[in-house]
C-alpha cells in the first residue's frame, strides 16, 4: 500500500522528527519504505530518513507491505500530520 | 612588546591566556585526545571482531544514555533530544548493516569498517542541500570518534580521576564537559580554546582557574609531578621545591578563603559605606553566562551580546529561535533589567550570511546598527524577537555604534513600529520596554540632550570609546602603551560625559571592561554612574570594594586625578588610595 504525505512541521525532517518516525515505523512487522526525490529508503532508519533532507511542504510516499500494513499506515500518517507530536 | 611578567616570586614555565581566575596547585590530570585510527591491527576472526564492534557500540550507547539523563536533569528535554537522536544513529541498521557486512564478508577490522561506512554517510550529509544536514555531518564525525575510541577501551579518555589535580587537555568537547568528574578538578589547562570555549565557560561556572592556548600542553606537562596555575595572569609553574609548594598552597587557600568571604556579600545591597547605591550587573554572551550572573548575585544584565547567536552558522537564527534565547535570559531575571544589545557585527567578524563588502577600515565602516539599518528584515526580526520575549516588562534594547542622536531617533521609531505591528498578534503581551544607546563614539557625548528625546539610558562601551578617542587599534600590540584609561584627557572626557548625561536626565552606566576594574571604581562613583556591568565573577568583589568607599573620598580622588598631569601620577594616586583601603 502507498501513502502520499506532506511534511507539515516547520523544521522539516530533522533528527528529532526523523527519530520519532523511525522508532514508530520499527514497531511494525511490515516492510516500510519511504520514497522521495527519486530515492527509496527504509523508513525504519533515522539515518535514511534524515539523509532525504525533507523540508516543510515537501511530499513523500510511504510504501507499506506486510501483515500489519493497515494499522501502520493509520499510525504513521497520523504522526506525520500531527507534526510528529507522538 | 613587553615580556609578560608574573606577580609571583617565581619564573613561570609558560604564560598563556588566563580565562578564569584563581590559583590552583596539583598534579596534572591528563585527558588524552582520542588517538589516530589503528588501521594496521590484524584481523583475528569474524566472531572476535564482530564482538569488538558490538561492545564498542554498547559503550558509546551507554555514554550517550548517561548524557541524556544528565541533560534532562540539568538542561532540558529539548537539548536532550539531540542526544536521543545520536543514540538512534549509532544503533541504526543503515550504519550497522554495512559495517557488519564489511567485517563478516570482507574480513575488515572494525576500525576500518566504521571508517568506511561513516565516511560515506558523512559525505551524503555534507553534500545535502540543507545547512541543517551539513551541521549534522559534524555529529556523525563526533560519533565516529567515540566509536573508534571505544574499540580501544584501554586508551579511552578517562573522565574519572582518583585524585585531585589540574586537568590538562587538548580541548574539551561538550560531551566531555558534561561527563567530567568535576569534584576532582581544581584547575584546567587546554591547548586550544579561548574566552568562549567550553573549558573557559565551565571553569568560570565551577569557579576554578583555567588557562587556554597552551601549545603542546599535554606533551610538556604530563610528566611533571606537580604544577601551579594562576588563571588571572595565565601563568603555569612547575613545582619542584617545598618552598614553591608552600607558597602556592598558601596562595590557593587565601584565594579560596577570599571567595568564601565574598559569599557574605550575596544578597546584600550594592552600596558605599555612606549608603550611595550603584547597580552591579552582568555582561553575558548567552544562557550559561546568564546563569553564572545569577549565581554571582548580579542585579540584572547590563549587556547581553547577541553576536554568539548569529555566529558559526550558515543562516540567521529565526524569529522563534531568537525569541526563545532572549526569553530564557529575560525570565532568569524577571524583576530586574536585562539589557540586550542589537547585533554588533562588522567586516572584521565575518558571518557567512551577512554581506559586508571588503572595507579598508572595518572599525570605521558598515558595522552594528549601520549594517542592521541596511538589512531591515534581519534587524526587525531581532527587534520583534526581543519584544515578543518581553513578557515580564524587564527588557531594555541597547543600540551599539550610535554616532549621532538622529540614528537613535530613527531606530527608536522602527522599534515602536515593530511594537505596533506585534500588537495585532493575540499572543503579544505588549509590556513596556526601554531603549538606550551605547556611548562608544566621542561625537555622541555632545548630543546627549537630543538623545534624551528618544532614549532613556546610555551605557559607555569603554573599550571602543578608548579606541575611537585615541585613534588606537586596541588589538595592535605595538600601540599598547597608548591604549590606557590612565590619561587625564580620557578621564576628563568620561567626567564630561557623565555630567552631561545626568544633566539630560539619562540613566548612566558602563558596560565596557573599565566598569569592572577595581582601581577605577572610586572615579565612577564620584562621576555619578548608577549602573556598572561586568563579567559576572567581578560582581561580588566590586560589591565588597564599594562597601569600603565613601562618596566624599571618591570625590576627593576624582578631583586629584582630573588635576594630575601624567599617567604615572594618575596611577600613583589610584594606587595610594587603594592601599589606604586595604590597611
Amino acid at each position: 500500500m502507498e501513502l502520499l504525505l506532506k511534511i507539515k512541521n516547520a523544521e522539516g525532517l530533522h533528527a528529532r522528527p526523523a527519530g520519532i518516525l523511525a522508532k514508530k515505523a520499527a514497531e511494525f512487522q511490515s516492510n516500510i519504505q519511504i520514497s522521495a526525490g527519486g530515492q527509496i529508503k527504509s523508513a525504519k532508519s533515522i539515518m535514511a530518513l534524515m539523509s532525504l533532507g525533507l523540508k516543510k511542504d515537501q511530499e513523500f510516499k510511504l510504501i507499506i507491505d506486510g501483515p500489519d500494513a493497515d494499522s501502520a499506515s493509520r499510525t504513521l500518517s497520523d504522526l506525520v500530520n500531527n507534526e510528529f507530536k507522538a | 612588546m613587553s615580556i609578560p611578567s608574573s606577580q609571583h616570586p617565581f619564573t613561570p614555565k609558560w604564560m598563556a591566556t588566563g580565562v578564569s581566575k584563581g590559583i590552583a596547585i596539583g598534579m596534572p590530570l591528563v585527558l588524552h585526545s582520542p588517538r589516530e585510527i589503528e588501521s594496521r591491527r590484524s584481523f583475528q576472526s569474524v566472531p572476535a571482531e564482530r564482538s569488538r564492534f558490538e561492545s564498542a557500540v554498547r559503550i558509546v550507547a551507554s555514554d550517550i544514555e548517561h548524557l541524556i539523563e544528565k541533560t534532562l536533569k540539568e538542561v532540558g528535554s529539548e537539548e536532550a533530544a539531540i542526544f536521543e537522536a545520536h543514540l538512534m544513529m549509532i544503533q541504526d541498521e543503515e550504519l550497522r548493516g554495512p559495517i557488519l557486512n564489511l567485517i563478516e564478508s570482507g574480513s575488515m577490522i572494525p576500525e576500518l569498517a566504521i571508517r568506511e561506512v561513516f565516511e560515506i554517510q558523512i559525505a551524503v550529509f555534507e553534500a545535502a542541500d540543507s545547512d541543517y544536514l551539513k551541521e549534522r555531518a559534524l555529529d556523525l564525525k563526533d560519533l565516529e570518534r567515540q566509536l573508534q575510541a571505544a574499540l580501544h577501551p584501554e586508551t579511552r579518555p578517562n573522565l574519572r580521576f582518583e585524585r585531585d589535580g589540574i586537568l590538562v587537555a587538548e580541548d574539551l568537547t561538550p560531551s566531555q564537559t558534561l561527563l567530567l568528574d568535576r569534584s576532582r578538578i581544581k584547575g584546567i589547562i587546554t591547548e586550544k580554546g579561548g574566552e568562549t570555549s567550553h573549558s573557559a565557560i565551565i571553569a568560570r561556572t565551577l569557579g576554578i582557574p583555567a588557562i587556554t592556548g597552551v601549545a603542546d600542553a599535554i606533551a610538556s606537562l604530563k610528566n611533571l609531578k606537580m604544577l601551579a596555575i594562576d588563571g588571572k595572569e595565565g601563568s603555569i609553574f612547575e613545582i619542584e621545591s617545598n618552598h614553591e609548594r608552600d607558597y602556592f598552597s598558601t596562595r590557593m587557600q587565601e584565594d579560596q578563603s577570599d571567595s568564601k568571604s565574598l559569599e557574605a556579600y550575596k544578597g546584600k545591597p550594592s552600596v558605599t559605606h555612606d549608603q550611595h547605591s550603584i547597580r552591579l550587573m552582568g555582561n553575558i554572551g548567552g544562557i550559561s553566562d546568564a546563569r553564572s550572573a545569577l549565581e554571582s548575585d548580579a542585579e540584572g544584565i547590563g549587556l547581553f551580546r547577541t553576536e554568539f547567536l548569529f555566529m558559526g552558522r550558515k543562516t540567521a537564527p529565526s524569529l522563534s529561535e531568537q525569541q526563545k534565547a532572549y526569553s530564557e535570559i529575560l525570565n532568569l531575571f524577571p524583576d530586574q533589567e536585562v539589557v540586550i544589545r542589537t547585533l554588533d557585527i562588522g567586516g572584521d567578524k565575518p558571518i557567512e550570511y551577512i554581506r559586508i563588502a571588503k572595507e579598508e577600515n572595518p572599525f570605521l565602516g558598515v558595522r552594528a546598527i549601520r549594517y542592521c539599518m541596511k538589512d531591515l528584515p534581519l534587524f526587525t526580526t531581532q527587534i520583534k524577537a526581543m519584544l515578543l520575549a518581553n513578557s515580564n516588562g524587564n527588557l531594555s534594547i541597547m543600540l551599539p555604534m550610535v554616532s549621532r542622536a538622529h540614528e537613535a531617533r530613527e531606530i527608536r521609531a522602527l522599534i515602536d513600529q515593530c511594537h505596533e505591528e506585534l500588537r495585532k498578534l493575540p499572543e503579544y503581551r505588549a509590556m513596556p520596554y526601554k531603549v538606550g544607546a551605547m556611548v562608544e563614539i566621542p561625537s555622541l557625548i555632545f548630543e546627549l540632550k537630543e538623545l534624551k528625546d528618544c532614549t532613556s539610558f546610555v551605557s559607555v562601551g569603554t573599550n571602543d570609546l578608548m579606541q575611537y578617542s585615541f585613534a588606537v587599534d586596541r588589538m595592535n600590540p605595538e600601540l599598547r602603551g597608548l591604549y590606557t584609561p590612565y590619561n587625564a584627557g580620557f578621564l576628563r572626557m568620561m567626567n564630561l560625559l557623565a555630567s552631561s548625561a545626568l544633566d539630560a536626565g539619562l540613566s548612566l552606566g558602563i558596560c565596557g571592561e573599565l566598569g569592572g576594574q577595581d582601581d577605577l571604581l572610586p572615579l565612577w562613583v564620584a562621576m555619578g554612574f548608577d549602573k556598572l556591568s561586568m563579567t559576572p565573577n567581578e560582581v561580588l568583589p566590586k560589591r565588597r570594594l564599594l562597601s569600603k568607599l565613601t562618596t566624599r573620598a571618591c570625590q576627593g580622588v576624582l578631583r586629584e586625578v582630573l588635576a594630575a598631569g601624567d599617567e604615572r601620577q594618575i596611577r600613583l594616586i589610584l594606587d595610594t588610595f587603594h592601599r589606604g583601603l586595604e590597611s
